[in-house]
C-alpha cells in the first residue's frame, strides 16, 4: 500500500509537471560575471548622457576604458563589436595611466586597482568620465557606479553627485534598479 | 567553501555545452537592465552555474532575504528555507531536519559553515546552541533537501546545508549593529580593511536570549548568553586564491537547580576553529582546491554530557577541464578525537576515542545532448565502525527549453554509526537501561527524485519536487535492557515546492509547502517496545505552508511578512499552529536602517516541539534593531 502511495504522489507530481505551461523567454544559461559586467559598460553607454565636452571633436569614437588589469578578455570587444553612440563608433582600450584614462567616455577599474583609485579619481576630476569599478567601497569613494557581485547576480550602487559633477546625466531607467549612494564625507576629495 | 551549490549546480547542471562567447554577449545584449540584474553570473567557481541548471532540490537564502526576515540566529534563518522543517525546542535549541526524522538530536542533515562541518561525525548531529554566525557576513545559505552523499560524504541523507560567508573584500568598512527586545538583546560589530591583494575582516557578536515559559507559566532555566569573535582574510591574484578564518565562542545558560542531590549546573559551552583554503586555477583549465581546518569544541551539560572534540580536516579537490566530459574528483581525511564525561541522563563507554575518516569521490557531468545532462558520482568513505561505505548517484536532467529544466535523481546514501550509537549509556549511572549497541551499523537510504523547476515568466519562477526515501537499518532499541541495534524500516515520500511571484518592483511574494509523508515499522523480529511512534526517531508535521511578502514602500521604508502554518506532531503531540512575523525598516540615510520586528504576533504563546509538561511556548515579542555602517 505505501508503494501505492508512494506511486499516486509522484504520478501526481509528473501531472503537476506536465501541465505546467511555459513560455520562450530570454533566459541566458550561466554567464559569466565578467560577461554580465561587460554587457552593463555597454549598456551605460544607452543609458548616461555626455555633454559635447566630453568628446575632443565630431567625429572622435565612444571610447571605453579598461584601467590596469583587465578582467573581461576577449568579452567586452564581443560586447562594443559594431556598436555605436550617437553615429560614434564604440572601442575599448586597455589604459595604464590616468592622463590616458582621461580620454574615455567610461572608464571601468577593476577591484585590484584599490591603491591607484584615489590619485585617479583626482586626476578624473571635471573631466566628463562615467567611472565604473567593481572595488569594495568605490562608490563612496567617488566612483559612479559601483558593480556589485551579491548572492551571484550583480547589482548596481550609483553615486549620483559624483556623476553629476561631472556633467553627466544617468537615466531613470538606470537609477530606478539601483542603490543611491553618497560619497563618504571626510574622506577623499 | 568546499563543494558548495554552485560547484554543485555545475555538476549537474544542463546548458548547451560550451556556449560560444559571443552567443552568451549577445543574448546578454538583449536583456533590460533589470533582466540583467536578475542574472545568476558564476563568481564562485569555474564549474558554478545558474541555480536553475541544478537538478537537484535547492533553495537559497541570500543575504538579501536574511536581512529583510530580522532573523538574529541561525535556526530562525534556517525556517526560510521551505525545504526544511525547524522546530523550536526551547530559547537557543532547535529540531531541524528535512524530509522527516525530526528530533532533538536529528542526525540526517548535514551542515557546514564556510566548508568546516558544524554536524559533530562523533556524536552525529548538529548543537544548534553553539553555532553562531554574523548574519551581516553571510552571502548566502544554499539548502539542499535531499542526499548530497556522493559529493559531501555520509550523513547527507536528508539533505546538506551550506552557510556561506562572504568573502573579506566585500565586507570591508566598519558595521555596527544592536537589537533590543522583551525576550532577546544582543550586538554585533564588523570591521574590515583592505591590504594589498586581499582584504580582512574581524568581527564580534554578543546575544542574550531570555528564558522560556512552560504551558502552566511555570519557568524554564533556558535564559543564554553567548559571544563570538572571528575573522576572515582573502587574498590572492589571477590564479592563486587564499581564505584563512577563524571563530571562537563561548555561552552559557542559567544555573538550572537540582534534581534530587544533584545540582543542573549552568550548560556551557565554547570551541574554536581554524581554517585555510587555497584554490589555483590551473592553465589548462582546472581547478584545485586544498582545505583544511582544526575545529575544538567543547560542552558542560551536567544533564545529558559534557564532550570535549577536537577534529582535524584535510580536503582535496580537482575539477578538470572538459566539454563533453566534466569530472571532479577529490579526497579527505578527517580525525576526530572526543573525551566525553558523564552527565545525569547519560555516559559513554570507553569515554575517550580516536575516530577517522578518510574518502575518495569522482564524479563525471556528461553532455548526452544539447540540454540533456547525466550525472554519475561515487563516493567512498571509509571509518572505523563499518569499514567502507558505498555512495552512488545517478543525475539526470533536461533543459527542455530555455526556461524549464525537468531532473530526476537515483542515490543511495547512509547515516554512519556515531559514539551516540555505539557507546551510550542511560542513565549516567548504573543499572542502565540503554546502551549502545556493539553491533550498530550504518542506516540507510535509498532515494528516488523527481524535480521539475520552471521561469515561465521573468515575474515568476517555481520549483517542485517528489521524493521517495527508502529506509532500511533505521536506529531501533531491544526489549530492556535496550539495546541499539538497526530494526527500523520503511518509507518516506513527499512533495517539496516553492514559488515566487514579483510582479511589480516593489512587491514579491514567495510561498512554499513542504508535505512529508511517513510509513515506518519495526522488523518482524524486532523487540522494540516503544515502536516508530517515539520523538527520539522523529517527531514530524504532514505539512509546512510559508507565504512571504515583501513590500518596497516610498522614502525607503520595506515591510516584510512572513507567515507559515506547521500541521500538529504526532508523538508527544503539539498542535498545528500559524505564525506571523513582521519586519518594518526604515532606511535613514544610506548607511543607518532602523527596524522594528514582531514575531509570532497571531497568538501570546505557542509550543512547537516536546512533550506538554517539559515543553517551552515561545510569546509574541517585539525587538527593534539598528544597523549602522561606516
Amino acid at each position: 500500500m505505501a508503494i501505492l502511495k508512494v506511486m499516486r504522489n509522484l504520478l501526481l507530481a509528473a501531472l503537476l509537471l506536465a501541465s505546467a505551461l511555459a513560455s520562450p523567454s530570454m533566459a541566458v544559461a550561466a554567464p559569466s560575471e565578467y560577461q554580465v559586467k561587460a554587457v552593463f559598460l555597454f549598456n551605460f553607454s544607452r543609458f548616461v548622457e555626455w555633454p559635447a565636452s566630453a568628446f575632443p571633436n565630431a567625429s572622435a569614437p565612444f571610447v571605453v576604458g579598461v584601467f590596469g588589469h583587465d578582467p573581461f578578455g576577449a568579452d567586452l570587444d564581443e560586447v562594443v563589436k559594431g556598436e555605436s553612440v550617437n553615429g560614434r563608433p564604440l572601442v575599448v582600450r586597455r589604459v595604464q595611466s590616468a592622463a590616458e584614462a582621461a580620454d574615455c567616455q567610461i572608464l571601468f577599474i577593476h577591484q585590484s586597482e584599490d591603491k591607484r583609485l584615489d590619485e585617479l579619481l583626482s586626476a578624473l576630476d571635471h573631466r566628463s568620465t562615467l567611472t565604473v569599478s567593481d572595488l569594495p567601497g568605490a562608490a563612496q569613494r567617488g566612483v559612479m557606479i559601483r558593480l556589485v557581485t551579491e548572492a551571484g547576480r550583480v547589482r548596481l550602487r550609483i553615486n549620483v553627485e559624483s556623476a553629476r559633477a561631472a556633467d553627466l546625466t544617468i537615466s531613470s531607467n538606470l537609477l530606478r534598479s539601483a542603490e543611491i549612494v553618497k560619497t563618504k564625507s571626510g574622506e577623499g576629495r | 567553501m568546499k563543494r558548495t551549490v554552485l560547484l554543485l549546480a555545475g555538476c549537474w547542471g544542463v546548458v548547451p555545452a560550451a556556449m560560444a562567447a559571443h552567443d552568451t554577449v549577445s543574448a546578454l545584449k538583449e536583456l533590460s537592465v533589470d533582466q540583467l540584474l536578475d542574472m545568476q553570473v558564476t563568481s564562485v567557481s569555474k564549474r558554478a552555474e545558474s541555480l536553475s541548471d541544478a537538478a537537484a532540490s535547492i533553495y537559497v537564502i541570500t543575504q538579501e532575504a536574511l536581512r529583510r526576515s530580522g532573523v538574529t540566529t541561525l535556526p530562525e534563518a534556517l525556517r526560510l528555507a521551505p525545504n526544511l522543517q525547524v522546530a523550536r525546542a526551547d530559547s537557543v535549541q532547535y529540531a531541524i531536519s528535512a524530509r522527516g526524522f525530526n528530533n532533538a538530536i536529528g542526525n540526517k542533515l548535514l551542515v557546514l559553515i564556510d566548508g568546516r562541518t558544524v554536524y559533530t561525525p562523533l556524536f552525529s548531529g548538529v548543537f544548534w546552541d553553539q553555532q553562531e554566525v554574523m548574519m551581516q557576513d553571510v552571502d548566502r545559505i544554499e539548502v539542499i533537501s535531499g542526499p548530497g552523499a556522493a559529493l559531501w560524504g555520509a550523513n547527507a541523507v536528508n539533505g546538506v546545508i551550506n552557510v556561506i560567508t562572504r568573502s573579506a573584500a566585500d565586507t570591508t568598512g566598519a558595521l555596527v549593529s544592536a537589537l533590543a527586545g522583551e525576550n532577546e538583546r544582543g550586538a554585533a560589530l564588523r570591521y574590515g580593511t583592505s591590504f594589498g591583494s586581499g582584504a580582512i575582516r574581524f568581527y564580534a557578536k554578543y546575544s542574550e536570549f531570555d528564558h522560556t515559559l512552560r504551558g502552566n507559566n511555570a519557568e524554564l532555566a533556558d535564559d543564554w548568553n553567548r559571544g563570538q569573535v572571528g575573522f576572515r582574510a582573502d587574498w590572492g591574484g589571477e590564479q592563486n586564491s587564499f581564505t584563512v578564518q577563524g571563530d571562537a565562542y563561548q555561552g552559557d545558560s542559567e544555573s538550572r537547580g537540582f534534581i534530587g542531590p544533584i545540582e543542573l549546573t549552568a550548560i556551557d559551552v565554547s570551541g574554536a576553529n581554524l581554517l585555510g583554503r587555497w584554490r589555483r586555477d590551473m592553465t589548462g583549465g582546472g581547478q584545485l582546491q586544498v582545505q583544511a581546518y582544526v575545529d575544538h569544541s567543547k560542552r558542560d551539560d551536567a544533564l545529558f554530557y559534557r564532550p570535549t572534540a577536537d577534529i582535524v580536516d584535510f580536503d582535496l579537490q580537482y575539477a578538470m577541464p572538459g566539454t563533453t566530459h566534466k569530472v571532479l574528483w577529490g579526497a579527505g581525511y578527517r580525525w576526530g578525537r572526543d573525551e566525553i564525561d558523564p552527565g545525569f541522563v547519560t555516559v559513554f563507554v570507553p569515554d575517550s576515542r580516536t575516530l577517522a575518516w578518510g574518502n575518495l569521490f569522482v564524479q563525471d557531468e556528461i553532455q548526452l545532448r544539447e540540454g540533456l545532462k547525466a550525472t554519475l558520482g561515487l563516493k567512498l568513505e571509509s571509518n572505523d565502525y563499518t569499514d567502507i561505505e558505498v555512495l552512488p548517484n545517478a543525475r539526470l536532467a533536461w533543459k527542455f527549453s530555455e526556461n524549464q529544466l525537468l531532473w530526476g535523481s537515483l542515490s543511495r546514501a547512509v547515516r554512519a554509526p556515531a559514539r551516540y550509537d555505539r557507546d551510550v549509556r542511560f542513565p549516567g549511572f548504573p543499572p542502565f537501561f540503554v546502551v549502545g549497541g556493539p553491533n550498530f551499523v550504518s542506516e540507510v537510504a535509498n532515494v528516488i527524485e523527481v524535480g521539475y523547476r520552471a521561469q515561465p515568466i521573468r515575474q515568476l519562477s517555481y520549483s517542485m519536487t517528489a521524493f521517495v526515501h527508502f529506509w532500511d537499518k533505521v536506529r531501533s532499541g531491544t526489549a530492556l535492557p535496550v539495546e541499539l541495534e538497526n530494526k527500523i524500516k520503511g518509507e518516506i515520500h513527499g512533495l517539496e515546492a516553492w514559488a515566487e511571484y514579483r510582479p511589480f518592483d516593489f512587491w514579491s511574494l514567495s510561498g512554499g509547502v513542504n508535505i512529508v509523508k511517513e510509513d515506518l515499522r519495526l522488523e518482524r523480529d524486532s523487540t522494540d517496545p516503544v515502536g516508530v511512534n517515539n520523538d527520539t526517531l522523529r517527531n514530524d508535521p504532514d505539512y509546512i505552508w510559508t507565504l512571504h511578502s515583501r513590500f518596497d514602500l516610498p522614502r525607503d521604508i520595506k515591510l516584510d511578512l512572513q507567515w507559515r502554518r506547521v500541521a500538529e506532531l504526532p508523538a508527544p503531540v503539539v498542535p498545528a499552529y500559524s505564525e506571523l512575523d513582521l519586519r518594518f525598516a526604515w532606511l535613514f540615510t544610506e548607511k543607518l536602517e532602523f527596524s522594528i520586528v514582531g514575531r509570532n504576533l497571531l497568538h501570546d504563546r505557542h509550543p512547537e516541539y516536546g512533550s506538554e509538561f517539559s515543553r517551552s511556548e515561545y510569546e509574541r515579542n517585539f525587538f527593534g534593531q539598528v544597523r549602522w555602517q561606516f
